[in-house]
């Protein structure tokens, strides 16, 4: 039956929605809330051999890297007497992980002991230790965001539910009953995956399982070939810039440089020429580098639809020398590894957009702001806010971009006003939403940046930050202009204080902060953006009047 | 509401964007059946048309039953009522922002939100604040919120959604500029948060508010319109409404409570199909009822069916009580296309009802599902439609070629079924599997025009045995809307955790209270109905509840916190008995039997008697039988496969499958191998 393309069809969609139904699981059922809120987590099933052969589509950051952190871990580890009761375990961000929060697990699928596959799944943990909790900003060594696991080869009856690994790991974790909470989700999605892996062997045997595997590889890869081939030959450089190290205020950006090379239906990226890596958390492991290339690429492809599994990655060869931002040496601390990974992506833009002009939107905030408020009682019980917050997305040929929305690497919802204030006693929003004119005004306009102001109810509170743009803003491309950048102040007694990218700083009761995030950058020139586009936006004051007329070109007296 | 016993003299229509159905229980309670062109011009003529074709005489006619779409379009084509919204101070574009969720197509740089059902513009603020326990920040500014109101009223506004921050926590604020706008500006709708989704979650609960205020208008009008129309006719009974809960409220409720009709259609099929399966005997179902464009599946364990809190229309969430269901894109006009990796795909693309499948010569050109039926055999054009309608079977073929896979047309077909079908098989897990339910000892009902054509298949896949195919299953829905009881749902947002208050007395007696209350404003006498109560409870720390259902027997935390965890289990796979509970909100459901005794007709004897026919399924070509179902009469069995027309429907009988009619005239297919 093995080469009946219906059934291997049908049972490639099966892998799909079972791994679907292992992510759904995990999100619902997960205390993180990162989690739950940004989808930071992925599932996957892999083959015997450790290839993703089908993913659930969580966020880009994880999904395009985690059949190197198994390939990583088979490398360290002896598989070869792998039985049910085993698992892998490891979040290394030098063995084929993101950073420290992130737990990846694999357990094997064992199919009348015979191995059939592996469940994958990768989930942001709250709390991992290390040298201050939420954001240890001032880390410089690895070692002081966390405990770091390597791959470890455990067997769950004898090693977890009160094993010595487990009770070893959260001993080392502020918040351990939520954190084995997480990891529990994170067996029961594996445990689901599996369930579905062996439901479609009993029904059609474990060598047409086998064969749906390799033919979803197969599949993947030929729609990622076909849409490469769609981009013209040749070579293109692309450069882009973070705005410093986050360790003082006028440190000198830091350089992305990449080389795009499109031959037939494959791409090269070769990165050499960045920066060399820092000493501040900025650095971005090899795996969330890989994450930002492949997906700089693919969202630019006339086919974003195919499903994501290690076939997308046959037709690329990524180059990233060691020593630099996006694949430093081992030890070197990476807990804000977004934002380099986000400036792969933009450099990647850059080169790309020298020749398929009309598939390359604008910049984008494009950024991780993590914005926490933690509060610490010299008595009583700690409370930390964290919001994660986006700006606005670049404008594109036919397209203006989306206001307010994290990154594409990344997926962090808005958090209700109204949980936040339940859950926080220390915090009031006193106000949240658009600002007029924050968006580069385009043909297309890039989407616009938000705000959010909080009153501070308490003494005892701290605020740290870390994020990108507030210096070099979002740019926007073919004759429109660039988005606003990022800000953060706090208002005290009437005085302005005026915070960086990368800050902490202790609040006062009575004390008023807002945040301003990036609008993204625009897409062709102003004055060709449709006159009754225009007109609303100035109807629903997103646009400013002085806007309208010396950027837009619009009469105001036009009929609206 | 008397007559509350009675047999008959009740009538259900459904409004469909093609044809309008009409069942109807006459004074014995034997049920008749009518179908007609809906009228999209003026929707409600359908209903007077169907009434006045099947000659029916309104004055005695005790209660008519309506299910509408027209709520659910309106919020689609954005064609509601002028409305404009009043929020907090500093909160103006919750509704714009939304929760910025990216959930599928995730590689994509050009991802756009759904569209909010508000313009920024029609958007304005009000000085206020209340704090997260109800607690009064800063006082309601009355003469600031009549400017903002007057500025709506120079734009001509018909309706004015408020929901202001924390009004679930206390609504007085909301209560006050409720009751100023409706003295002063009489003629305009009103509609508060507090009062159509009391629940937290600012976002979800002002989309939910500003949907109800942008349709209700417009839904009132319409419902007017059709009691104006009926009570002309002579028609003196009570007029009812379906909800998406499955079932029905007051045509009176209406207007203030659009957005619980949004999914009526779909959930009135799944109340006929629990009514079916009682009256068979049949304890656990799974529901398949196959349109046009569309399947939706539904699982009610115990005929009860499950009910979520939330729906998403056009990507915008609505809360509101809604069967549970799982809906895939593959229905009758679903194309088949070969994708960009050379793999075949079939819908969500429809050829819809215009220019449809290509063997309906209507200038369809890309092949369906129907072409894929027709070609394998399974459709017969002499039995299709009750004969009514010709079926161009060369040209099915000739586009099933056209897609270029070996085997030629039979092979596309039989491939396009087999993914169909498996399709629907993995909507099925995903509200059973997934759920923790194991669907292997359910019965399938089949409805829809294409469910009873598919169900057998599909059960084949998933291991189940059995499939009802019910009387006239291409109107369930309106046999639902005939049937189906008062059902009033509501909820009360109460954050605490477990251990500091339980389903006591006291609780079980203020949720008594509040549902007195909502069965008043819906027009239930007391000791008319009965009350169940939902607690959704999470682990402190996640962000999604479960709810457990009870009837009004007190439970302590204890127990609460056992069904918690049984639920937990069962769902996620694990329970940890380290963490904390809480309780987010309570439901209060309130339901009011119809106690109407009705029965169909049973099998007329008529029709084709069967012949033999060829059909082309699983790879292979097997000789079967056609007949008009009509012809099997109750108590007699035939050996699959075998193909059973009738004017509304196709039933398929796979091979090593049986069907029998049964007293009721229903039919069941078993497995028989």
């Amino acid at each position: 039956m093995s080469n009946d393309p219906t059934l291997l069809n049908i049972m490639a969609r099966a892998l799909q929605s079972a791994s679907d139904e292992m992510a759904a699981n995990l999100i619902r059922s997960a205390f993180s809330a990162v989690v739950r809120e940004a989808r930071d987590c992925s599932t996957a099933l892999l083959d015997a051999q450790g290839n993703v052969v089908a993913q659930a589509e969580m966020i880009p950051m994880q999904t395009a890297a985690l059949g190197a952190s198994f390939a990583a871990a088979a490398r360290q580890l002896d598989l070869s007497q792998v039985g049910p009761d085993h698992f892998i375990i490891m979040n290394d961000p030098y063995s084929g992980g993101q950073h420290l929060n992130d737990i990846i697990l694999f357990t094997p699928i064992f199919h009348e002991g015979e191995l059939l596959g592996w469940s994958g799944s990768t989930a942001h943990h709250l709390d991992i230790g290390g040298g201050a909790a939420g954001v240890n900003t001032g880390a410089t060594e690895l070692i002081q965001e966390g405990l770091i696991i390597p791959p470890l080869l455990l067997e769950r009856s004898r090693d977890w539910n009160g094993g010595m690994a487990e009770r070893l790991i959260f001993a080392n974790v502020r918040t351990p009953v939520i954190g084995m909470g997480d990891v529990d989700a994170q067996f029961a999605a594996n445990q689901t995956g599996a369930t579905r892996v062996l439901d479609l062997a009993r029904r059609y045997g474990a060598p047409t399982v086998r064969a749906a595997m390799a033919g979803a590889l197969d599949y993947s890869e030929r729609r990622m070939r076909a849409a490469i081939s769609d981009i013209p030959d040749g070579v293109w450089t692309g450069e882009s810039f973070l705005d410093g190290d986050g360790l003082s205020e006028d440190a000198k950006p830091i350089r992305i440089f990449v080389t795009v090379t499109i031959r037939g239906a494959e791409a090269e990226m070769d990165f050499t020429g960045t920066d060399p890596q820092v000493r501040s958390m900025f650095n971005s492991p090899l795996a969330s580098s890989v994450a930002g290339a492949v997906t700089a690429l693919r969202s630019i492809l006339n086919d974003t639809g195919m499903p994501a599994n290690d076939g997308c990655n046959r037709p690329l060869r990524i180059v990233i020398p060691e020593g630099t931002l996006l694949n430093p040496r081992k030890g070197a601390p990476v807990r804000a590894r977004a934002t380099a990974a986000c400036r792969a992506l933009d450099a990647v833009h850059d080169a790309l957009g020298k020749i398929i002009r009309g598939r390359v939107p604008g910049q984008g905030a494009n950024s991780t702001t993590g914005f926490f408020l933690a509060y610490a009682p010299p008595q009583g019980k700690m409370a930390i806010h964290l919001d994660v917050l986006g700006g606005g997305w670049g404008g594109a040929k036919d397209y203006d971009g989306i206001h307010a929305t994290d990154h594409v690497l990344s997926s962090c919802r808005l958090t209700p006003t109204e949980s936040i204030e339940q859950l926080n006693p220390h915090v009031r929003i006193e106000a949240f939403g658009l600002i007029q004119d924050s968006w580069g005004e385009g043909a297309f306009n890039g989407g616009m940046g938000i705000f959010r102001r909080y009153r501070i109810l308490t003494d005892d509170v701290t605020l740290s930050l870390y994020s990108d743009r507030f210096r070099l803003r979002p740019q926007g491309r073919e004759g429109a202009c660039d988005g606003m950048p990022a800000h953060l102040e706090v208002l005290r007694d009437g005085e302005t204080i005026k915070l960086g990218a990368t800050s902490t700083f202790p609040l006062r009761k009575g004390d008023v902060v807002e945040i301003r995030l990036p609008g993204g950058g625009g897409w062709g020139a102003p004055h060709m953006r449709d006159r009754e586009a225009v007109a609303r936006d100035l109807e629903d004051g997103m646009t400013s009047v002085r806007a309208a007329r010396e950027i837009y070109a619009f009469e105001a007296d036009a009929p609206a | 509401m008397a007559g509350r016993e009675s047999a008959g003299n009740r009538i259900g229509v459904e409004i469909g964007g093609t044809f309008t159905d009409m069942v109807w229980a006459d004074a014995e309670g034997v049920l008749h059946t009518g179908k007609t062109p809906s009228t999209p011009k003026a929707i409600h003529e359908a209903v007077l048309n169907i009434v006045d074709e099947a000659g029916i005489d309104l004055a005695g006619i005790e209660q008519v039953t309506h299910g509408s779409t027209i709520a659910t379009n309106a919020l689609i084509m954005r064609k509601g009522s002028a409305t404009g919204l009043l929020t907090t101070a500093g909160f103006r574009d919750v509704v714009i922002l939304g929760r910025a969720d990216r959930d599928h197509d995730i590689y994509n740089m050009r991802y756009v939100h759904p569209k909010p059902p508000i313009r920024r513009g029609m958007i304005r603020e009000v000085r206020e604040r209340m704090g997260p326990d109800g607690s009064v920040i800063e006082a309601l500014d009355l003469d600031q919120a009549w400017r903002e109101v007057e500025t709506f009223l120079r734009q001509g506004v018909d309706g004015i959604a408020i929901s202001l921050l924390h009004a679930y926590a206390n609504p007085a604020h909301e209560r006050a500029l409720a009751a100023m706008i409706r003295e002063r500006a009489p003629r305009v709708a009103v509609f508060a948060s507090h009062e159509v989704s009391p629940e937290f979650r600012e976002y979800e609960r002002s989309v939910t508010t500003v949907v109800n205020a942008f349709v209700g208008p417009a839904v009132k009008a319409y419902i007017d319109r059709l009691d104006a129309g009926l009570r002309e006719q002579g028609y003196d009974g009570v007029l009812r409404i379906m909800q998406s809960n499955g079932g029905v409220m007051s045509a009176h409720a209406a207007g203030d409570n659009a957005v619980r009709m949004l999914l009526s259609g779909p959930a009135a099929g799944v109340r006929a199909a629990v009514w079916l399966a009682a009256r068979n005997g049949l304890n656990d179902i799974i529901t398949l009822d196959m349109g046009g464009t569309s399947t939706d599946v539904a699982i009610a364990p115990g005929l009860i069916a499950s009910t979520v809190t939330e729906l998403k229309i056009d990507g915008l969430p609505i809360r509101t009580a809604v069967i549970d269901m799982g809906t895939i894109g593959a229905g009758g006009g679903s194309i088949a296309a070969i994708d960009r990796g050379g793999f075949l795909s079939v819908g969500p693309e429809s050829a819809g009802a215009l220019p449809g499948p290509v063997c309906y010569g209507r200038g369809g050109e890309r092949p369906t599902v129907t072409d894929a039926q027709v070609v394998a055999g399974l459709l017969q054009p002499d039995n299709f439609f009750g004969g009514r309608m010709a079926l161009a079977a060369d040209a099915a073929r000739e586009a099933l070629a056209g897609l270029g896979l070996a085997g030629g047309p039979e092979a596309a077909a039989d491939s396009i079924l087999r993914i169909v079908n498996s399709n629907m098989a993995s909507a099925v897990r995903l509200i059973s599997t997934s759920r923790g339910i194991d669907p292997r000892d359910f019965t399938i009902v089949a409805f829809g025009g294409g469910g009873p054509l598919h169900a057998a298949m599909v059960a084949r896949e998933l291991g189940i045995r059995r499939v009802l195919v019910p009387w006239s299953p291409g109107i369930a829905s309106a046999l639902g809307l005939l049937i189906a009881d008062t059902m009033i749902d509501a909820a009360v947002s109460d954050l605490h955790a477990l251990d500091e208050g339980s389903l006591d007395a006291a609780r079980i007696e203020a949720l008594s209270a509040r549902a007195a209350f909502v069965a008043q404003e819906n027009g239930l006498a007391q000791d008319t109905y009965e009350l169940s109560v939902g607690i959704d409870m999470r682990y402190a720390g996640q962000a999604f509840e479960l709810t457990i259902w009870t009837d009004t027997t007190a439970l302590d935390p204890a127990a609460l916190r056992e069904l918690f965890e049984a639920e937990h289990r069962s769902r996620y796979g694990y329970a940890r008995a380290a963490l904390g509970v809480e309780v987010v909100s309570y439901r209060i459901r309130i339901i009011a039997h119809s106690g109407i005794q009705v029965e169909t007709p049973l099998p007329s004897g008529t029709g084709k008697a069967a012949h033999p026919i060829e059909i082309a399924i699983d790879g292979r070509r097997v000789s079967g039988v056609s007949l008009t179902r009509d012809t099997l009469l109750p108590g007699q069995r035939l050996a699959g496969p075998a193909v059973l027309g009738e004017p509304t429907s196709t039933t398929f009988v796979p091979p090593g499958w049986e069907v029998e009619c049964l007293p009721s005239g229903d039919l069941m297919m078993v497995d028989v191998e």
